[in-house]
Protein backbone atom coordinates (compact mmCIF):
# COMPACT_ATOMS: atom_id res chain seq x y z
CA UNK A 1 0.00 0.00 0.00
CA UNK A 2 1.15 3.72 -0.53
CA UNK A 3 -0.18 7.36 -0.34
CA UNK A 4 0.29 8.15 -4.06
CA UNK A 5 -2.89 8.98 -5.92
CA UNK A 6 -5.17 6.73 -6.57
CA UNK A 7 -8.85 4.50 -5.71
CA UNK A 8 -7.50 4.45 -1.77
CA UNK A 9 -6.34 7.32 -1.29
CA UNK A 10 -9.72 8.90 -2.50
CA UNK A 11 -11.44 6.71 -0.31
CA UNK A 12 -9.19 8.29 2.41
CA UNK A 13 -9.84 11.90 1.55
CA UNK A 14 -13.77 10.87 1.74
CA UNK A 15 -13.54 9.48 4.89
CA UNK A 16 -15.70 11.99 7.25
CA UNK A 17 -13.38 11.44 10.08
CA UNK A 18 -9.76 13.07 10.16
CA UNK A 19 -7.56 10.78 9.67
CA UNK A 20 -3.35 10.31 9.31
CA UNK A 21 -0.60 8.03 8.97
CA UNK A 22 2.60 8.39 10.93
CA UNK A 23 5.94 6.12 10.94
CA UNK A 24 6.75 4.56 13.90
CA UNK A 25 9.96 7.72 14.00
CA UNK A 26 7.02 10.30 14.10
CA UNK A 27 7.23 11.43 10.40
CA UNK A 28 3.74 12.19 8.62
CA UNK A 29 3.28 10.27 5.67
CA UNK A 30 -1.02 11.36 5.15
CA UNK A 31 -3.39 13.31 5.88
CA UNK A 32 -6.83 13.40 4.76
CA UNK A 33 -9.20 16.55 3.59
CA UNK A 34 -11.20 15.80 7.04
CA UNK A 35 -7.86 16.29 8.97
CA UNK A 36 -6.93 19.44 6.91
CA UNK A 37 -10.30 20.85 7.61
CA UNK A 38 -9.64 20.17 11.38
CA UNK A 39 -6.42 21.92 11.50
CA UNK A 40 -6.29 24.54 8.97
CA UNK A 41 -3.71 22.87 7.23
CA UNK A 42 -2.86 22.06 3.42
CA UNK A 43 -1.92 18.46 3.16
CA UNK A 44 1.56 19.86 1.74
CA UNK A 45 2.35 21.58 5.23
CA UNK A 46 2.25 18.55 6.75
CA UNK A 47 3.37 15.25 4.72
CA UNK A 48 6.95 14.48 5.54
CA UNK A 49 6.81 16.62 8.77
CA UNK A 50 7.57 15.37 12.44
CA UNK A 51 4.05 14.71 13.93
CA UNK A 52 4.42 17.20 17.09
CA UNK A 53 3.80 20.26 14.32
CA UNK A 54 0.05 18.90 14.67
CA UNK A 55 0.52 17.04 18.21
CA UNK A 56 3.31 18.84 20.01
CA UNK A 57 4.25 17.29 23.66
CA UNK A 58 2.35 19.38 25.73
CA UNK A 59 4.07 21.90 27.84
CA UNK A 60 2.79 20.84 31.54
CA UNK A 61 2.56 16.94 30.46
CA UNK A 62 4.66 14.39 29.72
CA UNK A 63 2.96 12.53 26.86
CA UNK A 64 5.02 11.05 24.05
CA UNK A 65 2.58 10.83 21.03
CA UNK A 66 4.31 8.37 19.45
CA UNK A 67 4.96 5.94 22.45
CA UNK A 68 1.53 6.56 23.24
CA UNK A 69 0.73 5.63 19.42
CA UNK A 70 2.12 2.28 19.93
CA UNK A 71 -0.29 1.71 22.91
CA UNK A 72 -3.01 2.32 22.10
CA UNK A 73 -2.28 0.10 18.94
CA UNK A 74 -1.36 -2.81 20.74
CA UNK A 75 -4.78 -2.11 22.39
CA UNK A 76 -7.32 -0.59 20.19
CA UNK A 77 -10.21 -2.17 22.54
CA UNK A 78 -8.79 -0.97 26.08
CA UNK A 79 -11.38 0.40 28.13
CA UNK A 80 -8.17 1.85 30.15
CA UNK A 81 -7.51 3.87 27.38
CA UNK A 82 -10.88 4.97 25.98
CA UNK A 83 -10.97 7.99 28.52
CA UNK A 84 -6.96 9.84 27.03
CA UNK A 85 -7.10 12.83 24.38
CA UNK A 86 -4.54 14.65 22.95
CA UNK A 87 -3.79 18.41 22.53
CA UNK A 88 -4.29 19.00 18.85
CA UNK A 89 -2.16 22.67 17.69
CA UNK A 90 -4.27 23.90 14.34
CA UNK A 91 -2.00 26.16 11.77
CA UNK A 92 -3.56 29.38 13.56
CA UNK A 93 -2.18 28.18 16.72
CA UNK A 94 -5.65 26.85 18.75
CA UNK A 95 -5.64 23.80 20.42
CA UNK A 96 -8.60 21.49 19.93
CA UNK A 97 -9.14 18.26 22.16
CA UNK A 98 -9.17 15.16 20.06
CA UNK A 99 -9.77 11.32 21.01
CA UNK A 100 -7.93 9.13 19.01
CA UNK A 101 -8.46 5.53 17.49
CA UNK A 102 -4.76 4.11 16.00
CA UNK A 103 -4.21 0.40 14.51
CA UNK A 104 -0.63 -0.04 12.86
CA UNK A 105 0.23 -1.36 9.98
CA UNK A 106 3.44 -1.92 7.56
CA UNK A 107 3.03 0.23 4.48
CA UNK A 108 6.09 -0.06 2.28
CA UNK A 109 7.60 -2.51 4.64
CA UNK A 110 8.08 0.57 7.09
CA UNK A 111 5.38 -0.30 10.37
CA UNK A 112 3.06 2.99 10.62
CA UNK A 113 0.44 4.37 12.42
CA UNK A 114 -2.91 4.52 11.61
CA UNK A 115 -4.97 7.37 13.33
CA UNK A 116 -8.28 8.49 13.43
CA UNK A 117 -9.00 11.61 15.17
CA UNK A 118 -12.29 13.19 16.28
CA UNK A 119 -12.13 16.39 17.83
CA UNK A 120 -14.38 16.24 21.71
CA UNK A 121 -13.38 20.17 22.73
CA UNK A 122 -17.17 21.25 22.53
CA UNK A 123 -18.40 17.73 24.17
CA UNK A 124 -15.49 18.04 26.57
CA UNK A 125 -16.09 21.76 27.37
CA UNK A 126 -19.87 20.98 27.80
CA UNK A 127 -19.12 18.11 30.49
CA UNK A 128 -16.55 20.03 32.34
CA UNK A 129 -18.96 22.85 32.52
CA UNK A 130 -21.81 20.86 33.66
CA UNK A 131 -19.77 19.12 36.07
CA UNK A 132 -18.66 22.39 37.81
CA UNK A 133 -22.03 23.20 37.95
CA UNK A 134 -23.20 19.54 39.58
CA UNK A 135 -19.95 20.13 41.94
CA UNK A 136 -21.54 23.93 43.30
CA UNK A 137 -24.68 22.46 43.24
CA UNK A 138 -24.23 19.94 45.30
CA UNK A 139 -21.96 22.03 47.77
CA UNK A 140 -24.88 24.42 48.03
CA UNK A 141 -27.36 21.24 49.00
CA UNK A 142 -24.58 19.94 51.39
CA UNK A 143 -23.86 22.90 54.02
CA UNK A 144 -28.04 23.68 53.53
CA UNK A 145 -29.38 24.17 56.67
CA UNK A 146 -33.00 22.16 55.51
CA UNK A 147 -32.50 18.06 55.40
CA UNK A 148 -32.39 17.01 51.10
CA UNK A 149 -32.95 13.49 50.68
CA UNK A 150 -34.00 12.06 47.12
CA UNK A 151 -36.01 8.69 46.57
CA UNK A 152 -35.88 6.70 43.60
CA UNK A 153 -39.15 5.07 41.90
CA UNK A 154 -39.10 2.04 44.21
CA UNK A 155 -39.34 4.53 47.35
CA UNK A 156 -35.55 4.12 47.98
CA UNK A 157 -33.00 6.53 48.96
CA UNK A 158 -30.57 7.72 46.46
CA UNK A 159 -29.30 11.48 47.67
CA UNK A 160 -28.65 12.34 51.95
CA UNK A 161 -27.11 15.71 52.49
CA UNK A 162 -25.45 16.45 55.89
CA UNK A 163 -28.46 17.70 57.23
CA UNK A 164 -30.53 14.62 56.34
CA UNK A 165 -27.39 12.97 58.03
CA UNK A 166 -27.74 14.88 61.00
CA UNK A 167 -31.30 15.24 61.30
CA UNK A 168 -31.98 11.08 61.13
CA UNK A 169 -28.95 9.77 62.95
CA UNK A 170 -27.78 7.73 59.48
CA UNK A 171 -24.45 8.34 57.30
CA UNK A 172 -25.07 8.94 53.62
CA UNK A 173 -23.45 5.73 53.38
CA UNK A 174 -25.45 3.72 55.65
CA UNK A 175 -28.82 5.22 54.17
CA UNK A 176 -28.42 5.00 50.52
CA UNK A 177 -30.24 2.46 48.65
CA UNK A 178 -32.48 1.88 51.86
CA UNK A 179 -36.45 2.74 51.77
CA UNK A 180 -37.83 5.63 52.74
CA UNK A 181 -39.99 3.74 55.45
CA UNK A 182 -37.06 3.46 57.73
CA UNK A 183 -37.45 7.14 58.21
CA UNK A 184 -40.93 7.11 58.66
CA UNK A 185 -43.30 5.91 61.96
CA UNK A 186 -44.45 2.17 61.11
CA UNK A 187 -47.84 3.18 61.24
CA UNK A 188 -47.64 6.16 58.51
CA UNK A 189 -45.65 4.21 56.42
CA UNK A 190 -48.14 2.91 54.56
CA UNK A 191 -50.60 5.57 53.94
CA UNK A 192 -46.81 7.57 53.32
CA UNK A 193 -45.81 4.93 50.63
CA UNK A 194 -49.65 5.72 49.19
CA UNK A 195 -49.22 9.49 49.46
CA UNK A 196 -46.13 9.33 47.65
CA UNK A 197 -46.99 6.91 44.93
CA UNK A 198 -49.96 9.22 44.18
CA UNK A 199 -47.83 12.46 44.42
CA UNK A 200 -45.94 10.13 41.84
CA UNK A 201 -48.93 9.84 39.52
CA UNK A 202 -50.33 13.35 39.47
CA UNK A 203 -49.97 16.06 37.67
CA UNK A 204 -48.35 18.55 40.36
CA UNK A 205 -44.58 18.74 40.08
CA UNK A 206 -44.05 20.24 43.56
CA UNK A 207 -45.89 20.98 46.96
CA UNK A 208 -44.64 23.90 49.15
CA UNK A 209 -43.55 23.95 52.86
CA UNK A 210 -47.15 23.72 54.94
CA UNK A 211 -49.14 22.76 52.44
CA UNK A 212 -49.55 19.36 53.73
CA UNK A 213 -49.71 20.15 57.27
CA UNK A 214 -47.17 18.33 59.56
CA UNK A 215 -45.25 14.69 59.27
CA UNK A 216 -43.58 12.93 61.15
CA UNK A 217 -39.98 11.33 60.67
CA UNK A 218 -38.16 8.90 62.87
CA UNK A 219 -34.38 9.25 64.30
CA UNK A 220 -32.22 6.08 64.36
CA UNK A 221 -32.78 6.48 68.14
CA UNK A 222 -36.49 5.74 67.52
CA UNK A 223 -37.58 9.57 68.80
CA UNK A 224 -40.39 11.01 66.51
CA UNK A 225 -39.47 14.39 64.72
CA UNK A 226 -42.33 16.49 63.62
CA UNK A 227 -41.77 17.96 60.36
CA UNK A 228 -42.36 20.01 57.50
CA UNK A 229 -41.47 18.78 54.04
CA UNK A 230 -41.30 20.57 50.29
CA UNK A 231 -41.53 17.74 47.62
CA UNK A 232 -40.43 17.41 43.97
CA UNK A 233 -40.49 15.60 41.21
CA UNK A 234 -38.27 14.85 38.35
CA UNK A 235 -39.21 12.02 35.59
CA UNK A 236 -36.27 11.42 33.10
CA UNK A 237 -36.68 8.35 30.40
CA UNK A 238 -39.43 7.09 32.54
CA UNK A 239 -37.67 6.98 35.89
CA UNK A 240 -38.75 9.69 38.83
CA UNK A 241 -36.98 11.02 41.37
CA UNK A 242 -38.90 12.61 44.11
CA UNK A 243 -36.97 14.70 46.36
CA UNK A 244 -37.60 15.92 49.69
CA UNK A 245 -36.46 19.51 51.52
CA UNK A 246 -37.87 18.45 55.32
CA UNK A 247 -37.10 21.22 58.41
CA UNK A 248 -37.38 19.70 61.73
CA UNK A 249 -39.92 22.08 63.07
CA UNK A 250 -39.20 20.34 67.33
CA UNK A 251 -37.67 23.87 68.05
CA UNK A 252 -40.60 26.24 66.64
CA UNK A 253 -43.16 23.91 68.26
CA UNK A 254 -41.66 24.38 71.56
CA UNK A 255 -41.50 28.05 71.00
CA UNK A 256 -44.99 28.06 70.07
CA UNK A 257 -45.87 25.99 73.11
CA UNK A 258 -44.04 28.59 75.27
CA UNK A 259 -45.58 31.53 73.59
CA UNK A 260 -48.94 30.24 73.91
CA UNK A 261 -48.15 29.16 78.03
CA UNK A 262 -46.37 33.10 78.20
CA UNK A 263 -49.98 33.89 76.40
CA UNK A 264 -51.98 32.38 79.38
CA UNK A 265 -49.88 33.69 81.85
CA UNK A 266 -50.21 37.34 80.81
CA UNK A 267 -54.14 36.82 80.51
CA UNK A 268 -54.16 34.98 84.33
CA UNK A 269 -52.27 38.30 85.60
CA UNK A 270 -54.62 40.87 82.92
CA UNK A 271 -57.76 39.28 83.37
CA UNK A 272 -57.96 38.53 86.84
CA UNK A 273 -56.14 41.44 88.21
CA UNK A 274 -58.03 43.76 91.12
CA UNK A 275 -56.93 46.84 89.69
CA UNK A 276 -58.30 48.36 86.24
CA UNK A 277 -55.41 48.19 83.61
CA UNK A 278 -55.57 49.34 79.75
CA UNK A 279 -52.80 48.09 77.09
CA UNK A 280 -52.23 51.45 74.52
CA UNK A 281 -50.35 50.91 71.69
CA UNK A 282 -47.81 54.72 71.72
CA UNK A 283 -50.25 56.82 70.30
CA UNK A 284 -53.02 55.88 73.29
CA UNK A 285 -55.05 53.70 71.06
CA UNK A 286 -57.04 50.85 73.21
CA UNK A 287 -55.71 47.51 72.08
CA UNK A 288 -56.66 45.61 75.55
CA UNK A 289 -58.36 46.13 78.79
CA UNK A 290 -59.11 43.96 81.61
CA UNK A 291 -62.54 43.32 83.13
CA UNK A 292 -61.78 45.58 86.39
CA UNK A 293 -61.63 48.60 84.01
CA UNK A 294 -64.71 47.29 82.44
CA UNK A 295 -66.18 47.36 85.85
CA UNK A 296 -65.26 50.81 85.85
CA UNK A 297 -67.10 51.26 82.52
CA UNK A 298 -70.82 50.56 83.20
CA UNK A 299 -71.16 51.63 79.44
CA UNK A 300 -67.99 50.53 78.00
CA UNK A 301 -68.08 50.13 74.23
CA UNK A 302 -64.55 49.76 72.41
CA UNK A 303 -63.33 53.07 71.72
CA UNK A 304 -60.47 54.60 69.77
CA UNK A 305 -58.62 56.13 72.17
CA UNK A 306 -57.75 56.19 75.82
CA UNK A 307 -58.78 59.17 76.54
CA UNK A 308 -62.61 58.52 74.65
CA UNK A 309 -63.46 56.14 77.07
CA UNK A 310 -66.26 57.04 79.40
CA UNK A 311 -64.71 56.95 82.65
CA UNK A 312 -67.13 59.91 83.50
CA UNK A 313 -70.52 60.05 85.63
CA UNK A 314 -73.24 60.59 83.66
CA UNK A 315 -74.02 64.09 85.46
CA UNK A 316 -70.23 64.85 85.86
CA UNK A 317 -69.88 68.90 83.74
CA UNK A 318 -69.38 68.22 80.00
CA UNK A 319 -66.62 71.39 80.89
CA UNK A 320 -64.78 69.46 83.50
CA UNK A 321 -64.66 66.22 81.20
CA UNK A 322 -63.96 67.81 78.08
CA UNK A 323 -61.15 69.32 80.04
CA UNK A 324 -60.42 66.17 81.75
CA UNK A 325 -60.07 64.18 78.26
CA UNK A 326 -57.75 66.54 77.47
CA UNK A 327 -55.45 65.82 80.22
CA UNK A 328 -55.71 62.45 79.72
CA UNK A 329 -54.23 62.72 75.71
CA UNK A 330 -51.90 65.47 76.97
CA UNK A 331 -50.65 62.01 79.68
CA UNK A 332 -50.09 59.75 77.21
CA UNK A 333 -47.98 62.51 75.02
CA UNK A 334 -46.08 62.55 78.04
CA UNK A 335 -45.77 59.11 78.52
CA UNK A 336 -44.64 58.65 75.37
CA UNK A 337 -41.89 60.62 75.61
CA UNK A 338 -40.68 58.39 78.82
CA UNK A 339 -42.43 59.79 81.69
CA UNK A 340 -44.42 57.92 84.23
CA UNK A 341 -47.67 59.43 84.98
CA UNK A 342 -49.95 59.66 87.87
CA UNK A 343 -52.86 61.71 87.08
CA UNK A 344 -56.21 62.20 90.12
CA UNK A 345 -59.67 62.98 87.99
CA UNK A 346 -62.90 64.14 89.24
CA UNK A 347 -65.87 61.69 87.42
CA UNK A 348 -68.35 63.60 88.60
CA UNK A 349 -70.05 63.28 92.23
CA UNK A 350 -68.08 62.29 94.47
CA UNK A 351 -65.94 59.92 92.83
CA UNK A 352 -62.34 60.29 91.50
CA UNK A 353 -60.00 58.14 89.78
CA UNK A 354 -56.04 57.65 90.06
CA UNK A 355 -54.71 56.91 86.42
CA UNK A 356 -51.19 56.19 85.99
CA UNK A 357 -49.56 55.48 82.77
CA UNK A 358 -46.27 53.56 82.30
CA UNK A 359 -43.68 53.30 79.18
CA UNK A 360 -43.13 50.04 78.22
CA UNK A 361 -40.15 50.57 76.20
CA UNK A 362 -38.67 47.42 73.69
CA UNK A 363 -34.71 46.46 73.49
CA UNK A 364 -33.86 49.75 71.77
CA UNK A 365 -35.39 51.93 74.40
CA UNK A 366 -38.91 53.18 71.63
CA UNK A 367 -41.88 53.19 73.59
CA UNK A 368 -43.65 50.17 72.20
CA UNK A 369 -46.74 49.86 74.63
CA UNK A 370 -48.56 52.08 77.39
CA UNK A 371 -49.97 50.32 80.42
CA UNK A 372 -52.47 52.53 81.84
CA UNK A 373 -54.23 51.54 85.42
CA UNK A 374 -57.23 53.34 86.90
CA UNK A 375 -57.56 53.11 90.50
CA UNK A 376 -61.07 54.68 91.53
CA UNK A 377 -61.06 56.54 95.14
CA UNK A 378 -63.70 57.45 97.48
CA UNK A 379 -65.22 60.92 98.75
CA UNK A 380 -62.24 61.17 101.30
CA UNK A 381 -59.70 60.05 98.62
CA UNK A 382 -58.89 56.15 99.82
CA UNK A 383 -58.99 53.32 97.94
CA UNK A 384 -62.38 52.44 97.61
CA UNK B 1 -12.80 5.66 59.56
CA UNK B 2 -9.51 7.14 58.23
CA UNK B 3 -9.59 11.09 58.50
CA UNK B 4 -8.50 12.97 55.03
CA UNK B 5 -7.30 16.55 54.05
CA UNK B 6 -7.34 17.67 50.63
CA UNK B 7 -5.91 20.80 50.24
CA UNK B 8 -6.91 22.71 46.92
CA UNK B 9 -3.86 24.29 44.57
CA UNK B 10 -5.02 27.78 45.87
CA UNK B 11 -4.87 26.72 50.01
CA UNK B 12 -8.13 25.43 50.74
CA UNK B 13 -8.13 22.93 53.01
CA UNK B 14 -10.79 20.07 53.27
CA UNK B 15 -10.96 17.67 55.94
CA UNK B 16 -13.14 14.83 55.65
CA UNK B 17 -13.70 11.06 57.10
CA UNK B 18 -14.09 8.33 54.69
CA UNK B 19 -14.60 5.12 54.44
CA UNK B 20 -11.91 2.21 54.94
CA UNK B 21 -11.41 0.75 51.61
CA UNK B 22 -12.65 3.31 49.69
CA UNK B 23 -10.07 5.17 47.32
CA UNK B 24 -8.60 8.34 47.97
CA UNK B 25 -10.58 9.65 44.71
CA UNK B 26 -13.85 8.18 45.98
CA UNK B 27 -13.43 10.13 49.25
CA UNK B 28 -12.80 13.31 47.54
CA UNK B 29 -15.80 12.64 44.78
CA UNK B 30 -18.14 11.74 47.74
CA UNK B 31 -17.43 14.81 49.60
CA UNK B 32 -17.34 17.12 46.92
CA UNK B 33 -13.96 18.23 47.13
CA UNK B 34 -13.20 20.98 44.00
CA UNK B 35 -10.20 19.49 42.15
CA UNK B 36 -10.21 15.80 41.61
CA UNK B 37 -12.29 14.71 39.11
CA UNK B 38 -12.35 11.49 38.61
CA UNK B 39 -14.14 10.90 35.25
CA UNK B 40 -13.23 6.97 34.31
CA UNK B 41 -14.82 6.47 37.63
CA UNK B 42 -11.66 4.72 39.11
CA UNK B 43 -10.65 2.83 36.14
CA UNK B 44 -7.18 4.72 36.16
CA UNK B 45 -7.76 5.31 32.62
CA UNK B 46 -7.97 8.74 33.18
CA UNK B 47 -5.78 10.90 35.04
CA UNK B 48 -8.35 13.17 36.28
CA UNK B 49 -7.68 12.55 39.91
CA UNK B 50 -3.87 13.26 40.08
CA UNK B 51 -2.55 14.35 44.04
CA UNK B 52 0.73 15.12 45.44
CA UNK B 53 1.32 12.41 48.07
CA UNK B 54 4.08 14.27 50.60
CA UNK B 55 7.17 11.70 51.00
CA UNK B 56 5.90 11.03 54.93
CA UNK B 57 2.72 9.56 53.62
CA UNK B 58 4.26 8.01 49.95
CA UNK B 59 5.79 5.19 52.01
CA UNK B 60 2.42 3.80 53.87
CA UNK B 61 0.98 3.71 50.56
CA UNK B 62 0.93 0.88 48.19
CA UNK B 63 3.39 1.40 45.25
CA UNK B 64 2.16 2.85 42.06
CA UNK B 65 1.90 0.18 39.36
CA UNK B 66 3.10 0.44 35.79
CA UNK B 67 -0.63 1.41 34.37
CA UNK B 68 -0.47 4.45 36.83
CA UNK B 69 2.31 5.33 36.30
CA UNK B 70 1.94 5.56 32.56
CA UNK B 71 -1.57 6.66 33.39
CA UNK B 72 0.15 9.75 34.65
CA UNK B 73 1.92 11.02 31.69
CA UNK B 74 -1.97 12.46 30.72
CA UNK B 75 -1.62 14.48 34.10
CA UNK B 76 -0.59 18.27 34.72
CA UNK B 77 2.70 18.80 35.99
CA UNK B 78 3.79 15.57 37.42
CA UNK B 79 6.25 14.91 39.88
CA UNK B 80 8.20 12.38 42.28
CA UNK B 81 5.14 12.93 44.11
CA UNK B 82 2.68 12.32 42.11
CA UNK B 83 -0.22 9.36 42.39
CA UNK B 84 -3.28 8.81 41.09
CA UNK B 85 -6.36 8.98 43.93
CA UNK B 86 -8.40 6.17 42.53
CA UNK B 87 -5.31 3.88 43.43
CA UNK B 88 -4.84 4.65 46.98
CA UNK B 89 -6.72 2.22 49.10
CA UNK B 90 -7.53 4.01 52.32
CA UNK B 91 -7.41 2.43 55.41
CA UNK B 92 -6.46 3.28 59.27
CA UNK B 93 -2.88 2.87 58.22
CA UNK B 94 -3.55 5.98 55.95
CA UNK B 95 -5.66 7.98 58.63
CA UNK B 96 -4.62 11.71 58.76
CA UNK B 97 -3.03 11.30 55.37
CA UNK B 98 -2.58 14.95 53.42
CA UNK B 99 -2.47 15.35 49.87
CA UNK B 100 -2.60 18.28 47.96
CA UNK B 101 -4.24 19.37 44.26
CA UNK B 102 -2.53 20.13 41.15
CA UNK B 103 -3.44 23.69 39.54
CA UNK B 104 -5.70 21.52 36.96
CA UNK B 105 -6.85 18.02 36.01
CA UNK B 106 -7.69 19.23 32.66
Amino acid sequence: MSFEAGDTVELLNELPEAFLAVTELGEVLFVNRALTALTGYDADDLVGKDISTLLPTPERRRVQVIEWFGRWANDPDSEQLRYLNLELLTRVGDTKLVSVRVSKHDIQDKPCFLVVLRDVTTQHETMAALRHAQLVTNRILAIGEDAILSVDSEQKLIYWNERAAQLFGYSESEIIGQPLSRLLPPNMSVDHSDLVTSFTAGKVASRMMGERGEIFGVHRDGRRIPLEASITKTTIDGQTVLSAQVRDITERKLREQALVASEARFRAIFEYAVEAMVLLSPDGRVLEINPAAKALLPDFEASKYFWELDWWHEQADPQVVQQSREGLRESVGRCLAGEVIRVRTHLGGTREVDFSMLPVNDADGRVVYIIAEARELNATGDHA
Amino acid sequence: MPKVVFIEANGTVHEVVASAGTSLMQAAVSHMVPGIEGDCGGLCACATCHVYVPDEWQAKCSAAKELEQSILDFAFDVNENSRLACQIELGDDLDGITVTLPERQY
